[in-house]
């Protein structure tokens, strides 16, 4: 996505910048946000705006990929540790996703197999995620997660990572 | 590594030693009752060793990696189940872990599509590291811990309480123990041992990999060299302290007592378990720091044997017999108390003997600058109470000054699965 800087300032300022933002920075970055926010809304709601169905599997796939590398270490919101809201969020834009080839996917034998699994798996992953919260009335702050709760996020995530990374050949039928 | 084949031919690497031992162990694959490990023996190299395209048979009466002439390199890994996995997941992950450790074994990749004949919009079916590697003397043994029989808190997840082998209980706790219960315990274990490292651990990266959503890795341990031998062919190893390991260890080509010591019998039963044996894992660290502070002297009499042969300090060569009723001329023993081989001895412990398939670890270094180094202790005996009986017997060793265990494991290892049937069949079916 171009011009998207003002999406990620807030945390990445913070990690290359020991320097609290002015308040002068900070309107900036937020007319920033609002700036790309609207270019985004703009682009997919354009009548030319197209998706290929791998574009949509693999953004499901590439969503939980950023929660097994980034999110399930604690790393991403090092200061905040609200990464159970971003994980939840990534989570629910896979299943949109998973959800739009879904019936695709399960026209074969194989492909009706797989869709289940990954269902189940889904499902699975996020009754461990409410034991901590839900997205609207908001997580337990990450940092107080013990490395048990930790492994049992981990442990989800892969179950569910594994069948879904066969998604997209499954969609395609390649 | 090479294509599936129906008849897996021996490809370029091999060496001509190799291929005598192929040779060797296709003509006695057929004998029903003979060790498959021990077949392919038959090919050591100059050190000991077996030749890195040695390739052992999977299926068979009993499991490979228990009597095969031990490999220098070793990842053992102990899974748990999911929180929901079912009697039919285990089932399943138990099938499809044979299907694989079958052709890992045979120096094939993981599923047939491999690494790079598959579709390129899904992730590769095996992850290619061993890509070329020969099969390298890879075996894969399976075993199951008392939890799957039953959890701490007495909940029967896989309906197999009525199943358990009364010798399967948690080891008690023992002098010296200091153990870390992430290193500890697990519902299933996977040891691999090949001659190559990275074949041994593209063995359990993929078998992790399959088991995914019906069991996670809880512990593993990479070994880098091996401290027991389990034939006569090979020479005898040395630990991190520098000495010989398991002169007296049992020995493949000693039928007698690998029958009596190692496999569980019929009147041991149960039957589910007949022609398997029990494992015994310990990590033991070393503090090797200090230990290489002690004089030569003080070394050889804490363990009992000399340094550099490693004969027993009664006199004789490395596999002299032990004389531990040999007295000084003012009436001391020779081989002190507290000497380690007087401890593990046989004649101290009713008889006992285990067969030991140890491995050195170093796994970087503690907060102190010390090595975090030590021995891989493995053990495989066909009542649990062998080992529990040697350990106490050590409880007074003079080592221990030198030693803590901080891990503990004990897993039934079932028999040998026949072609077309899976690991743990007799116990499931």
């Amino acid at each position: 996505m171009p011009a998207a800087d003002g999406l990620n300032s807030d945390g990445t300022s913070a990690w290359l910048d020991w320097r609290p933002s002015t308040p002068e920075q900070r309107t900036q970055f937020g007319d920033q946000l609002v700036a790309d926010v609207q270019q985004l809304f703009d682009q997919v709601t354009d009548a030319d705006f197209s998706v290929s169905l791998s574009d949509i599997s693999n953004g499901a796939i590439g969503l939980l990929d950023e929660v097994a590398t980034g999110k399930i270490s604690g790393e991403e919101d090092w200061w905040s540790h609200t990464d159970l809201t971003d994980f939840a969020a990534n989570v629910d834009g896979a299943s949109v996703a998973f959800g739009n080839v879904q019936k695709l996917a399960a026209q074969s034998d194989e492909g009706a197999k797989l869709a289940e699994e990954i269902e189940t798996q889904f499902d699975a992953l996020e009754r461990v995620l409410a034991q901590y919260g839900s997205i609207e009335a908001g997580f337990t702050p990450y940092d107080q997660l013990t490395d048990a709760q930790r492994k049992q996020l981990s442990d989800a995530v892969n179950a569910l990572a594994e069948p879904l990374s066969q998604l997209t050949s499954t969609v395609l039928g390649l | 590594m090479t294509e599936p084949d129906a008849t897996p031919t021996p490809d370029a690497s091999f060496s001509r030693r190799g291929l005598l031992g192929l040779a060797a162990a296709g003509g006695i694959g057929a004998v029903a009752g003979l060790a498959a490990g021990a077949a392919i023996a038959s090919a050591p190299d100059a050190t000991g060793g077996t030749p890195a395209s040695a390739r052992y048979p999977f299926f068979g009466e009993h499991q490979a990696g228990i009597t095969t002439p031990a490999q220098d390199r070793l990842h053992f890994a102990a899974f748990d189940l999911a929180p929901d996995a079912t009697r039919d997941d285990l089932a399943s992950l138990l099938a499809d872990w044979t299907e694989a450790a079958a052709r890992l074994t045979q120096g094939l990749e993981v599923g047939e599509a491999g690494a790079v004949g598959g579709s390129p919009y899904a992730p590769p079916d095996d992850t290619g590291e061993a890509l070329g590697l020969p099969a390298s003397g890879l075996t894969i043994t399976f075993g199951f811990g008392p939890t799957l029989f039953g959890t701490a808190d007495g909940v029967d997840r896989f309906r197999l309480a009525a199943r358990r082998p009364a010798a399967l209980e948690p080891l008690p706790r023992f002098s010296g123990d200091a153990l870390v219960p992430e290193r500890s315990g697990g519902d299933l274990c996977i040891q691999a041992c090949a001659d190559d490292p990275q074949v041994a651990v593209h063995a359990i990266r993929n078998l992790s990999r399959i088991a995914f959503g019906r069991a996670m890795l809880r512990w593993s341990q990479l070994g880098f060299g091996r401290t027991s031998s389990t034939s006569t062919s090979q020479t005898t190893p040395r630990n991190l302290f520098g000495f010989k390991d398991g002169t007296a260890n049992i020995k493949a080509e000693e039928p007698d007592a690998v029958a009596e010591h190692v496999w569980v019998s019929r009147e041991q039963g149960p039957e589910w378990l007949v022609g398997g044996s029990y494992l015994v894992a310990r990590r033991i660290r070393m503090i090797i720091e200090s230990w290489d502070r002690v004089q030569l002297a003080e070394q050889e009499a804490l363990f009992g044997r000399t340094k550099g042969e490693g004969g027993p300090m009664s006199g004789g060569g490395e596999f002299a017999a032990i004389d531990l009723a040999a007295t000084a001329r003012d009436g001391s023993p020779v081989i002190a108390r507290d000497a380690h081989v007087r401890l593990a001895h046989p004649e101290t412990n009713g008889g006992i003997r285990l067969l030991r398939r140890g491995y050195n670890f170093v796994d970087g270094n503690d907060a102190l600058g010390r090595l975090d180094a030590g021995l891989f202790f493995l053990s495989f005996q066909n009542d649990p109470e062998h080992f529990v009986t040697v350990q106490r017997s050590l409880a007074s060793d003079g080592l221990n000054e030198y030693l803590k265990h901080v891990g503990s494991a004990v897993f039934a290892i079932p028999p040998g699965a026949h072609e077309g049937d899976s690991i743990g069949d007799t116990l499931l079916n």
